[in-house]
């Protein structure tokens, strides 16, 4: 949904601490330096607490116990981040362990080569920051409508350029024979990697740790039992009934989507007209075979179905966070009420009335690389029917498409030069025949 | 006499794309990953024997001030980090980043 009005849950994942209204204070003192350099594994921020991390042991939900950070302790054992610092937030977004991205949940805090090539606890152990090269706090990576920085080439040494595309370390023609002196197949792999991004062959399945959420529907949320609230586990131990969240769908090792994609995304931002065309794509990536930066490149889809506005056809941003008497959703289950306190935050008009619209949501992949002989086949995508990129236009690509017409030119030209070979071939040995 | 040249330039184009690749350092990743290469730098400060942290802080905004007392530009840098503004300026002028966007979870 969004972070307007919901301000103290969302930005519990905030580095900063106390945003809990849209006049928040963006000043230095309020930086939250120990989220990302803790060491020690103890600095948990508080789930509802706008940022703050527990001085005092409290309970989440009634339930799970987020012990009192020593901060103390936590101040004198600063360091670099690692990929327990970074996932306290990254692993958990949407709401839970591996819910959003499908390819980082925290089976990376330790991952097995299986899992993650380069991130393996026991061979390479990259941290997030092995590829995220950051300098002066800022960190490299793909931002909304700009791509990650660099260039799609080799950037050693380290501080001459960016480093966090593939071809950073593996350069542009990454498949090299290990034995032989040369492998033509691997040349022929080679010659993709300007139309095909490396992760759509070797991120060959998602959510590959935990269990990823794949459709949401938030029309069915808000039925009690008994004046209580609902919570049926489904497969995976996910839920696939919530009161709060609604009907939920999970996965695990899941097909990718496929499209060009240039690095850059777009968003349909609260305020701007939906038609009801449903699905409505609310972040798509952007690119096309005549965008010379695009490739192909995998996604992760994630469904929804939304509150929507029908009259002002406006994608409603919904107030669910909050005690009894604000309109929050979670605590009185009327969207009404939510929809009318969410866009009074965000400054939006809103009509009174509540629809529900399906929605898409595109995610790139590119994490949980794995290990090589996992890889895509050729035959993954050169096939005549049911390839993973069958839906992929702007390219002819040999197996999957034909021309019927050339291909029979082709079979009448073998034909015609088998005849004359024939002919010749019988020619020679009659004459070397008649010679003797 | 003919065919020796001829078979000398034909394996010479056979193996030049591999000796290409390998003059161009491409795939350095494979060449020189080794745990050691990427492991992050050591520090070169043990944060437990500053006296500025052996305090009993009694919040975390006065740890912050601690930090920035010597890390004094961590938070102009931070301040224009997109973790903490969440607001990412559009080439179009509209405004994206976490506190602006929509989603469906």
């Amino acid at each position: 949904m969004a972070v307007t009005s919901n301000w103290c849950r969302c930005t519990s994942c905030h580095a900063g601490y106390g945003w809990k209204d849209k006049n928040f204070d963006f000043s230095e003192e309020k930086i939250d330096c120990l989220v990302c350099h803790d060491t020690t594994g103890t600095y948990k921020k508080f789930p509802t607490d706008c940022g703050y991390p527990p001085l005092k042991d409290k309970l989440f939900a009634g339930k799970k116990l987020f012990k009192a950070v020593n901060l103390s302790y936590v101040a004198q054992h600063v360091g670099h981040t690692t990929r327990e610092s970074c996932g306290k937030c990254h692993f958990y977004s949407g709401g839970g362990d591996g819910v959003k991205r499908g390819d980082i949940d925290s089976t990376l805090i330790a991952p097995s080569k299986e899992i993650d090539v380069h991130m393996d606890a026991k061979g390479l152990n990259f941290t997030c920051s092995t590829c995220h090269t950051t300098v002066a706090h800022e960190i490299d990576g793909r931002h909304y409508d700009s791509p990650a920085p660099g260039r799609r080439e080799l950037a050693f040494p380290r501080y001459e350029g960016h480093r966090v595309r593939c071809e950073s370390c593996h350069g542009v023609r990454p498949h090299k024979p290990s034995k032989k002196l040369f492998d033509w197949r691997l040349v022929k792999l080679n010659d993709h990697t300007d139309r095909v991004a490396c992760q759509t062959c070797h991120i060959p399945l998602y959510a590959r740790g935990k269990p990823t959420n794949i459709y949401w529907d938030w029309s069915t949320a808000g039925r009690h039992k008994d004046g209580k609230p609902i919570v049926k586990k489904g497969p995976f131990g996910r839920p696939e009934y919530h009161t709060k969240k609604g009907t939920l769908k999970w996965g695990k090792n899941l097909v990718p989507v496929y499209f060009w994609y240039n690095g850059t995304y777009s968003y349909v931002l609260p305020g701007e007209r939906v038609e009801k065309r449903e699905p409505v794509v609310i972040i798509r990536p952007n690119g096309s075979a005549e965008d010379p930066e695009a490739r192909i490149f995998p996604f992760k889809p994630h469904f929804g179905k939304q509150p929507y506005d029908p009259v002002n056809k406006l994608l409603i941003v919904p107030k669910l966070f909050g005690p009894k008497g604000s309109g929050a959703f979670w605590a009185e289950f009327d969207w009404k009420k939510s929809a009318a306190a969410g866009m009074a935050a965000a400054g939006l008009p809103f009509s009174g009335q509540v629809d529900f619209i399906e929605t898409v949501y595109y995610h790139a992949l590119s994490h949980m690389v794995a290990p090589k002989d996992k890889a895509l086949k050729c035959e993954a995508c050169h096939i005549r029917q049911g390839g993973r990129l069958a839906n992929i236009s702007g390219v002819y690509l040999p197996g999957r498409d034909r021309l019927v017409e050339l291909d029979k030119i082709g079979q009448a030209l073998c034909l015609i030069a088998l005849l004359f070979v024939s002919v010749h071939g019988l020619a020679r040995i009659i004459i070397s025949l008649k010679r003797k | 006499m003919r065919l020796w040249f001829l078979s000398f330039f034909l394996v010479l184009f056979l193996i030049t794309p591999c000796k290409a690749d390998f003059v161009r350092g491409q795939n350095a990743g494979a060449q020189i990953a080794s745990p050691k290469y990427f492991a992050p730098p050591p520090l070169t400060a043990d944060h437990s024997k500053f006296e500025e942290l052996k305090k009993d802080f009694k919040s975390p905004e006065e740890v912050t001030r601690a930090c920035l007392k010597c890390h004094n530009k961590a938070g102009e840098q931070l301040k224009k980090s997109l973790h903490f503004t969440w607001t990412w300026k559009g080439k179009d002028g509209r405004l994206l980043g976490k506190a602006h966007v929509i989603n469906n979870y």
